[in-house]
């Protein structure tokens, strides 16, 4: 893909590039190899529980599975794919020529190739991969119930994958903090930069916990002594909810700014609320911050009342932001472009996983679905359903820049229905399962127990998103052999990435920047003229 | 804006007291709260080289330390050929001219 003028000097040069769209690219290819092997394990589990018993795989691998699904998901594809849209885009949004702390970047990228594959190398070990859940949960994931190199590969590799992200952070934020070009102000960045400026925010403040924790755990599963007693387990789900909770809105601003720049783009007007949203976002980031002790409803000891107000609370700055969605959609000029369908599809199916964590955040509710499959399909509304409809529109957005071609229009419309019928036929059968009383993380059920139905249907809906990706890599493919040039800005963006050639050069702007008298200076541009 | 999230942050630790947070909870959120601050006053007073177009020694950099974390793991040798990677790419990075 020439997504960017390579740099002079051969492979070494080529490896170490710092250009911010090179290392962006990098990361989003690696996270899409991940996502593969993470998709094929879901496929597998998919399979296994097509129908009472076991056929596929044993209850251990069955473990292993699943703890490396949501592993690779969390810390490998959906997280750094994010961050690498911050890392392609912000620096364009903010006129800068280069991102801050450029060598910074480029080792993070090395950090998290090298940390995924550590994960994965606990397969060829003699135990297996991690078995004990992505979040390695103490005492399940200690030398006595997970021994074995595979553990100790996960967990260092786990540490070494949230450092390189920790990283892309800290450049992120300072980018849009320091590097702004003249007469660009805090509250003339796009949207999709405000969100990843809170999305930096919560990197900062809630990774360095995980990779503490993982220290620790490794620490605790050589020598003991850290998690012992009963105060020991909550302790270590205190410190792993800090960056566990926190790291669902990672996986969520970043896309949220993405389907905003869609919306407001494919209506033909600025985005509605500016001010309200960059409030909101805020307001969002300091309660998720303070939220993450909900997933520990059930535990002896934890402030019930606090977090439950907390996340109850986060209603309010999460409708500010529908109420902006809904009120920019509201008399535009729509194209239902398929960037444009991705958005509105994320609209539509986060709201259901939005709605959903209304019930597990009530206290009383919680009790009832905890550990179930209510939950499971609580949170792949939000990051499936929701945070990879996001990426899909940011993909089909974005890639004429990155590019210099056109995604087929054809190919990304029967994506697009494929993934709405796969995404709701595989995840809403799951709160019915969850509600009559199946557990999550369990590789069989009773034959008796009404439940072979709808986990069929759940896997054909699996076996439909399968296919969805399948025209999805064919529209790569297609792209990018029979090249439909896409020009410097197909769409009528608002913002500065569109006013520089596709894909941008060295230096991102070859032209001098056009004026910027607000968060849409191309829309205001076209509004002069 | 640093300093707005970081009042957030503090208030919510403020009701997190007041509803009877305990000191592992108050330490992580609290601290977050405190630690914006420190972050606002890094980002206020640091400021940034021009990185070169490649930078091979950020790379055996990145290496070095995968090495190093690795090596718990791998074994003592993995540690010490790191150790070694690392004081290369510390060379390197001087020769690149790198501010720090």
């Amino acid at each position: 893909m020439s997504a960017v003028a390579a740099p002079r000097g051969g492979f070494a040069a080529l490896a170490g590039s710092t250009d911010h769209k090179r290392v962006a690219v990098r990361i989003a290819v690696t996270a899409a190899a991940f996502f593969a092997a993470g998709g094929v394990m879901a496929l597998v589990m998919r399979a296994e529980l097509a129908e009472p018993g076991l056929q596929v795989v044993s209850t251990g691998t069955y473990n292993a599975l699943f703890t490396m699904h949501g592993s690779t998901m969390i810390y490998l594809v959906i997280t750094p794919f994010a961050l690498a849209l911050g890392l392609y885009l912000v620096p364009l949004h903010v006129g800068a020529g280069q991102i801050a702390g450029a060598r910074w970047v480029l080792g993070g990228w090395w950090l998290y190739l090298i940390g995924g594959l550590s994960m994965y190398a606990g397969f060829l070990t003699r135990n297996g991969a991690a078995a004990a859940t992505w979040g390695g949960f103490d005492p399940l994931s200690n030398s006595v119930n997970s021994p074995g190199e595979g553990m100790d590969l996960w967990i260092l590799g786990v540490a070494l994958a949230t450092a390189g992200e920790l990283l892309w952070a800290a450049c992120i934020l300072r980018t849009i903090l320091r590097h702004r070009a003249p007469g660009i102000t805090m509250l003339r960045i796009p949207v999709f930069s405000w969100a990843m400026t809170v999305t930096a925010l919560m990197v900062i403040f809630a990774f360095p916990v995980l990779i503490a924790a993982m220290g620790l755990l490794w620490y605790e599963r050589q020598y003991g002594g850290v998690f012992d007693g009963p105060e020991g387990p909550v302790a270590y789900q205190h410190l792993f909810w800090f960056y566990g909770h926190p790291v669902v809105y990672v996986m969520f601003f970043p896309y949220v700014g993405a389907v905003a720049e869609c919306v407001a783009t494919f209506s033909g007007r600025r985005f509605f609320g500016y001010t309200a949203m960059v409030a909101s976002l805020l307001l969002f980031t300091s309660l998720s911050m303070s939220v993450w002790a909900h997933h520990m409803f059930t535990i002896e000891g934890v402030t019930v009342k606090y977090f439950s107000l907390m996340s109850i609370a986060l209603v309010v700055p999460a409708g500010i932001e529908y109420f902006d969605m809904i009120a920019t959609l509201w008399g535009g000029a729509i194209r239902l472009t398929t960037p444009m369908l991705f958005a509105l599809g994320f609209l539509v199916q986060f709201l259901i996983g939005g709605l959903t964590g209304i019930w597990v955040g009530s206290t009383v509710l919680d009790y009832h679905v905890n550990n179930s499959y209510f939950v499971v399909a609580h949170f792949h509304y939000t990051l499936f359903a929701g945070s990879f409809f996001g990426a899909m529109a940011a993909i089909y957005f974005w890639w004429p820049k990155v590019t210099g071609t056109l995604l087929r229009e054809g190919l990304g419309r029967l994506q697009f229905a494929l993934s709405v019928v796969g995404a709701n036929v595989t995840f809403f059968p799951m709160f019915l399962l969850g509600r009559d009383g199946m557990t999550r993380r369990v590789a069989d059920y009773p034959a008796d127990a009404g439940w072979s139905t709808l986990n069929a249907l759940s896997s054909i809906g699996a076996a439909c998103i399968a296919l969805a990706m399948l025209v999805f890599a064919a529209n790569v493919v297609v792209s990018l052999r029979r090249r439909v040039p896409a020009g410097d800005d197909p769409w009528g963006g608002h913002t500065l990435e569109w006013a520089t050639r596709s894909p941008p050069p060295r230096g991102n702007f070859a032209d001098p920047l056009p004026a910027v008298r607000s968060y849409a200076p191309l829309l205001d541009r076209g509004e002069s003229s | 804006m640093l300093l707005a999230w970081a009042a957030l942050l503090t208030l919510n630790t403020i009701v997190l007291i007041a509803l009877g947070g305990d000191g592992l909870e108050v330490f992580l959120l609290g601290g977050a709260a405190a630690g914006v601050v420190v972050l606002a006053a890094l980002m206020a007073v640091r400021r940034d080289g021009e990185a070169p177009e490649a930078s091979p020694a950020a790379v055996l950099a990145a290496l070095a330390v995968t090495g190093l974390v690795l090596g718990t793991e791998l074994g003592l040798w993995l540690v010490l050929i790191s150790l070694g990677v690392l004081a290369l790419a510390g060379f390197r990075l001087l020769r690149e001219g790198v501010r720090w």
